[in-house]
């Protein structure tokens, strides 16, 4: 039978898995902002207030350290899809909530996917690569669920999946948890410029 | 200089002239994207975009071997980019475009184009100047099923300025 934990083993491991969630956040920002190449270890440790060494506790190298952020961010990211899917009550609204939901993430879910390559191990790219496809895919299906539905109108899902993710993935190259708006607030505007674009209203 | 250097330099070369053309800014953001560039009338989004080494050096700038290459690359891209929103904020003073933040606007533009060359690596490639013509266009229509007259996408691709 397995023994039972104690109340401070479970903080201990709610401490454990706060520092791993503060090490990804920061580290993916810093990926965001200087590109994976640009960044060391040192430069996520002196952010964090840490050593370089303590890193080592959570992760392997600077790859697993992508990786690990990619895991993380997928993960938020297929639960925005899942949760925007059972929301939305046709595609358009899947859409915006997918997009106020991806916001709400915060940094962690804003992880540089253009840095894919960047992750040694290939059967774990491949993975990942696949399961961020299967992502622009439900995307793809928003929109054309939404022009079925007469909610969009029409337009090449694929060209305008890539033309709203692209946009909205670039924030997170420019976004700054410290600058003056947050990102509730620019994802409201976000939406406004790719539902009404830039029409004279 | 390294190819990537040159290429922004051109790029910001092209932007200079391209700001002296008397054109409404709306023009200046989009003008034969898809068309061959003839001289100075190359357009500001096509110099940016056709080259896939300049987001690509958007995204590595901190990457230059030389401490001091990436703050002067990052100073002349926000040269660049503050140009682009220049153009923005003249489009919302002459109405071509609705009032908008211009910096927000601008990031997102930019955006969509600094991430073009991650694309292809889909099974299903469009190709780049395809995806770039589209781009010109999204911003310049409501995506929400309202506007009944609104012609579908093919024969809108050359109509970013409104008639």
């Amino acid at each position: 039978m397995a023994e039972k934990k104690s109340s401070w083993d479970l903080a201990k491991g709610e401490q454990l898995r706060l520092k791993q969630e503060a090490l990804l956040e920061e580290a993916a920002i810093l990926f965001n902002h200087k590109g994976y190449s640009a960044t060391s270890l040192e430069d996520i440790a002196e952010r964090l207030n840490i050593t370089k060494t303590a890193i080592y506790h959570y992760v392997k190298n600077k790859s697993d350290l992508l990786y690990q952020c990619y895991l993380r961010a997928m993960d938020a990211t297929e639960e925005c899809y899942e949760k925007a899917d059972a929301s939305g009550a046709n595609g358009l609204e899947k859409i915006v909530h997918y997009l106020r939901l991806d916001a709400a993430s915060g940094p962690i879910a804003m992880t540089p996917l253009s840095e894919l390559d960047s992750i040694k191990n290939e059967t774990a790219r491949n993975k990942l690569a696949a399961r961020l496809d299967q992502c622009e895919i439900q995307f793809q299906n928003f929109i054309i669920e939404g022009i079925k539905d007469g909610s969009i109108a029409e337009c090449d899902p694929k060209m305008t999946m890539q033309f709203i993710l692209g946009a909205s993935r670039w924030t997170m190259k420019w976004y700054s948890p410290k600058g003056q708006k947050a990102l509730s607030e620019i994802v409201e505007e976000f939406l406004i410029f790719v539902l009404k674009g830039l029409i004279p209203r | 200089m390294n190819r990537g250097s040159e290429n922004l330099e051109l790029s910001l070369d092209m932007v200079r002239n391209f700001s002296k053309i008397d054109l409404a800014a709306l023009g200046k953001l989009h003008i034969e994207s898809t068309r061959p560039q003839t001289g100075n009338k190359c357009m500001f989004i096509d110099t940016y975009t056709a080259r896939e080494e300049w987001p690509a050096i958007l995204r590595e700038i901190d990457s230059f071997a030389d401490p001091k290459q990436p703050r002067l690359e990052r100073k002349r891209v926000h040269t660049a980019e503050a140009r682009f929103e220049g153009f923005i904020r003249q489009c919302t003073a002459e109405a071509e475009i609705a009032d908008c933040d211009a910096k927000l606007t601008d990031s997102w533009i930019l955006g969509e184009f600094s991430w073009l060359p991650y694309w292809p690596r889909q099974k299903e490639t469009i190709p780049l100047s395809e995806i770039s013509s589209n781009f010109l266009i999204s911003p310049r229509r409501d995506f929400r099923h309202v506007n009944t007259q609104s012609p579908k996408p093919s024969a809108r691709a050359f109509t970013l300025i409104r008639t």
